[in-house]
């Protein structure tokens, strides 16, 4: 079998899994289309004080076994769960910062599954009216779609043993954020940037530790991939916004590859999965649809047997809990908390500041250096010690040449005086300006003949030979004025 | 739902597997015959007219009951109250037979 | 001191005033329990704890340190943690849980014979059923074995039980009372109420364990009004009487029941006829909606924290559970579980309607008086049968008491049931203390005591 990648559409890097051609027999012409289709859960435990139904520390870290449990979380007969408002209250925060409609009235329900790890034999979550719908997050022009944000509550631990499997049940109850996108994205640069956007605003809200070690953020992509026969013409879908995509049927199965807990592991996940797809497809085959586990050790993906047959969770709406209904007002006040998220943090630091986008992006990455940039800034304001300082900050900030461990203040200082012009001695510049000339006559060649931009190559020969005791601008004054006689 | 509705043996067994029983032959075919009656006997439900009626899952009307976040030990188990009442554990932990 | 037949409340004002202490009465009714229960089966255990007055309380609610079952082998060595918080308010109000009684498993009957640990006896003739569920703590108090007792109702459990043994039974409006702690069974219907022998007592201790509970979120914040003193108040009241609740009643029942209308009348009540919709459509309800919450909330019980494997299930449990799932599986959703619940809508727009004309409902609360033990097998629908008349209530979540109207020819305790509006708790209660002082309730609660003397 022969894969011929084709040249991307995507517009940055060029080297993505987007779509494939395959000789669909040979001796044909006709070539059929294969595009991955790939959706994701994305689970993200709150950083509340307490559990979602019951008053144990949602915080069970590391504490010894069952010693962080009450009769709510442990289901015990007759016990009851009241919801945590702040859980809610976060839950929205989540759902407004993916630009999603957040629900007047929202409720409980329950999911019947059994799993020793569950305890009360369902879980309560949200189906029918979960606390927010249909956002989308936007990332360098394309749009993907954000179904839906709900809550719902986590389950124990399970550890296998020997012959036992062990259950904890610390965690049991946890507030759990569930995200599903709709299966707008075909390649898993897509879906990295998108996880990688979405855990820049978690952390911006400051709801999660959304840690993927500690298991508090949680990935799940599932993944089936489309193929396209001749006569539909993908290229001019591909134009369209992507979630055109899904006007078009969806394959008549899907992998899901359960909690995976780092971003390069979904992009090895996905990639291993399109190309068994790929492979599976190609021999005419349907793959089977089913639930597997991530292999570290080879960056591959093996089958788990799925928790139930057929997925009937037997919903219905918990009796235990009364619905939520929320005011316009209680909802504005929750969208008027919101802080500044990432993507318009960078865009103010771009128009405000003037720093070059990638660099605007690599600050916002962390709300606190974005938020010590900002504080650098205002101790400097009216300064015109240092031309174009906020880019300069930047700089000394992304490329830690200054210790970010200083107070802001300190740090100012410092990088003004890395950057503020020198005392020249304007003997030795001279010498300097002739030797490095004398040096280079190719480069003083290719300036004459109009490529001017040779020198600031200049600039930095000179400056290396002042030992950087010069003023850069005088430097390149002298030299301009030296190369025009 | 007004016609009678039969339940398969399959269905029973479906069902049994879902609610996590096991049944025996001579259940299955008694479920089949008791739930198909106890069907039979609410199918009076489609004599009235619910086109216009909202579902009720809650009479007490009752809204956002709440708790404040914070959390508290007045109920919290101590590791052997957790576990007192299992039959099997080990090292405070609850073990079932291996499921992975 | 003589404490045979004597109320709670009269028992109480006996410690009160030092005649007897609380521990001597609580000896003196574990002397009777231990003399009767061998016959009665009423009690599952006793709790040789002395602190306040001796109360017999359902094997259903959580108390910490007592073995609680619910009447099933899969809790059969299940020793709470933790304490219901009706039993941790009657704790605080110096009550003292003395036994646990018997129920059908699970709450599941109207017999207790389904029990998994053999049925209670009804007082009154040993060779019949007490009702159910809570037919031990009927049981229990008709034949005096404990002042009063706590039971609990999801249609009917406490009022029908009540009725066929011939005591005082009420169930509160849903979210009236926690069900914090208490073996859940229909989640959307549980009720935990009193079953005594007088008016008063019922009403002394439902304002004991009414109220808000921070670990019920349905648990209602309305303030709980004085019960007790409000009985004085002799409020007159317009009655309702739904002719579609005499239907197949047995004649001597409903004679009972209409002698207790001109009753009222006497009193100075005003009688009026309505209109209900038909108790059928309440069965069928009940029965799609509660199936789905039994299948629901005994998916806990798996064996692993506490009580025995889901093998322990007996027939009964496991056809509820098995209807349940196939009512929320899906495709029949949409069909059975939400078509029950706009049903109940109806009901409850229904009720709300009535209660705009009249301040109460009144009916007999069971069709036909005890049955032999056994018949329920007879009966393919034979909770449904004889829950009938309770079942509408349960459905809206009113609340609705139990009071004895007279006895039959077989000489077994008839009841009639008082439906109000919701919270209007102290309608019913009033309206039962006024018959109950009109008529003594026609000797019906001395009698059922008088065949269990001391000695």
């Amino acid at each position: 079998m022969k894969i011929i990648k084709t040249i991307s559409r995507h517009p940055h890097g060029s080297e993505d899994l987007v779509s494939f051609q395959i000789p669909a027999s040979a001796g044909t012409t006709n070539f059929m289309k294969y595009i991955p289709v790939i959706g994701l859960e994305i689970h993200v435990e709150l950083k509340t004080a307490s559990k979602m139904f019951c008053q144990c520390s949602a915080d069970y870290f590391a504490k010894p076994p069952n010693s962080n449990t009450c009769p709510v979380c442990l289901g015990m007969p007759g016990a009851l769960p009241v919801p945590n408002e702040t859980a809610v209250n976060w839950t929205m925060k989540i759902g407004k910062a993916l630009n999603c409609q957040l629900a007047s009235l929202s409720k409980f329900d329950r999911k019947h599954y059994f799993y020793p790890d569950l305890p009360k034999g369902y879980q309560i979550s949200q189906y029918v009216e979960p606390i927010a719908v249909n956002g989308y997050l936007k990332l360098k022009g394309k749009k993907f779609r954000v179904q839906r944000v709900h809550l719902e509550e986590d389950t124990g631990k399970l550890i296998h043993s020997g012959k036992d499997t062990l259950v904890d049940f610390n965690r049991s109850g946890v507030p759990l954020v569930e995200i599903v996108t709709e299966p707008d994205f075909d390649n898993s640069n897509d879906v990295k940037e998108f996880l990688q956007e979405l855990h820049t605003i978690i952390k911006y809200l400051d709801v999660s530790d959304a840690d993927m070690e500690k298991g508090s953020m949680r990935l799940e992509p599932n993944i089936s991939v489309r193929v396209c026969h001749p006569g539909l013409d993908p290229g001019s879908q591909k134009d369209s916004l992507v979630h055109e995509n899904d006007k078009l049927p969806l394959p008549p199965y899907k992998v899901e590859v359960k909690n995976i807990n780092s971003f390069n592991f979904v992009k090895k996940a996905i990639d291993y999965e399109v190309k068994r797809h790929l492979e599976i497809l190609e021999k005419g085959e349907t793959p089977i649809q089913e639930t597997r586990g991530f292999v570290e050790a080879d960056s591959s993906t093996k089958s788990q047997r799925s928790k139930e047959e057929t997925h009937d969770y037997r919903y219905f709406p918990d009796p235990d809990i009364p619905p939520l209904s929320f005011s316009a007002d209680y909802l504005s006040a929750t969208v008027g908390s919101l802080p500044e998220l990432p993507a318009a943090k960078t865009n103010r630091f771009i128009k405000k500041f003037g720093l070059k986008e990638a660099d605007a992006f690599l600050l916002t990455r962390d709300k606190e250096v974005a938020g010590y940039f900002e504080k650098c800034l205002t101790l400097v304001k009216g300064s015109r010690i240092v031309e174009d300082l906020p880019q300069k900050l930047a700089n000394a900030i992304l490329n830690k040449r200054v210790t970010l461990n200083l107070g802001p203040d300190k740090f100012v200082q410092s990088v003004v005086e890395l950057y503020k012009p020198k005392a020249t001695d304007m003997e030795k510049l001279d010498a300097a300006v002739k030797s490095v000339l004398a040096k280079n006559q190719s480069a003083v060649e290719e300036y004459k003949k109009g490529k001017e931009r040779v020198i600031m190559f200049l600039v930095g020969q000179v400056m290396r030979e002042m030992k950087g005791q010069a003023d850069p601008l005088k430097v390149k004054k002298e030299l301009a004025g030296k190369l025009k006689r | 739902m007004a016609k009678r509705i039969t339940l398969t043996r399959d269905e029973i067994i479906h069902l049994a597997k879902l609610a996590d029983l096991n049944l025996t032959e001579e259940e299955i075919k008694k479920y089949q015959q008791e739930l198909s009656q106890t069907l039979d006997y609410i199918a009076n439900l489609d004599e009235l007219d619910t086109s216009a009626v909202e579902p009720t899952s809650q009479t007490t009307n009752d809204k956002d009951v709440f708790f404040q976040d914070g959390a508290k030990n007045d109920r919290l188990f101590s590791q052997e109250k957790a576990t007192a009442n299992a039959k099997n554990k080990k090292n405070n932990y609850f073990a079932v037979n291996r499921i992975l | 001191m003589k404490l045979f037949g004597k109320s709670l409340l009269e028992l109480k004002k006996l410690v009160t005033q030092k005649e007897v202490s609380a521990p001597e009465v609580s000896s003196y009714f574990r002397k009777r329990i231990a003399k009767y229960n061998g016959v009665l089966n009423a009690f599952l255990s006793v709790v040789a704890e002395d602190g306040g007055l001796p109360i017999g309380v359902k094997d259903n609610f959580c108390t910490r340190g007592v073995r609680t079952t619910a009447s099933a082998k899969v809790l059969d060595d299940f020793i709470p943690p933790y304490e219901s918080t009706v039993t941790d308010r009657l704790k605080k109000n110096q009550l003292t849980v003395i036994g646990k009684t018997n129920m059908d498993a699970w709450a599941h009957g109207s017999s207790t014979e389904t029990s998994d640990y053999g049925p209670t006896k009804n007082p009154w003739d040993t060779t019949r059923a007490p009702g159910g569920s809570s037919g031990g703590s009927a049981a229990a108090v008709s034949a005096y074995l404990a002042p009063a007792a706590i039971g609990s109702e999801t249609a009917g459990s406490i009022r029908q039980p009540a009725s066929w043994c011939g005591v005082v039974g009420l169930k509160p409006t849903f979210g009236r009372v926690s069900r914090y702690g208490v073996v859940a069974m229909g989640s959307s219907f549980d009720c935990p109420g009193p079953i005594t022998a007088t008016v008063e007592d019922a009403a002394f201790i439902l304002g004991l364990i009414a109220g808000r509970d921070r670990y019920d979120a349905t648990s209602s914040p309305r303030p709980v009004p004085d019960y007790l003193s409000s009985l004085a108040e002799r409020r007159k009241l317009t009655v309702g009487v739904a002719e579609e609740y005499f239907d197949s009643v047995n004649v001597e029942v409903k004679a009972a029941v209409e002698k207790a209308v001109e009753i009222f009348q006497k009193l100075g009540h005003r009688v009026k006829k309505v209109r209900l919709l038909s108790p059928k459509y309440s069965i069928s309800v009940y029965t799609v909606l509660q199936r789905a919450e039994v299948s629901s909330n005994l998916a806990r019980y798996d064996g692993i924290r506490y009580g025995g494997s889901r093998a322990f299930f007996a027939a009964e449990a496991k056809k509820r559970i098995m209807l349940g799932a196939y009512t929320l599986s899906y495709g029949y959703y949409d069909a059975f579980y939400k078509k029950a619940q706009k049903v109940r809508t109806l009901i409850i727009k229904n009720f709300k309607e009535i209660f705009n004309d009249v301040d109460v409902i009144i009916s007999p609360t069971a069709p036909i008086t005890a049955l032999k033990l056994g018949e329920f097998e007879k009966y393919p629908f034979f909770g449904e049968v004889m829950d009938i008349l309770n079942e509408p209530a349960a459905v809206a979540g009113i609340p609705a008491v139990n009071i004895p109207c007279g006895t039959d020819t077989n000489g077994l305790p008839i009841g009639l049931q008082i439906m109000g509006n919701y919270f209007k708790e102290e309608t019913l209660l009033s309206l039962a203390y006024q018959f109950e002082k009109e008529t003594e309730f026609f000797g019906v609660i001395k009698k059922g005591i008088e065949n269990y003397k001391d000695d």
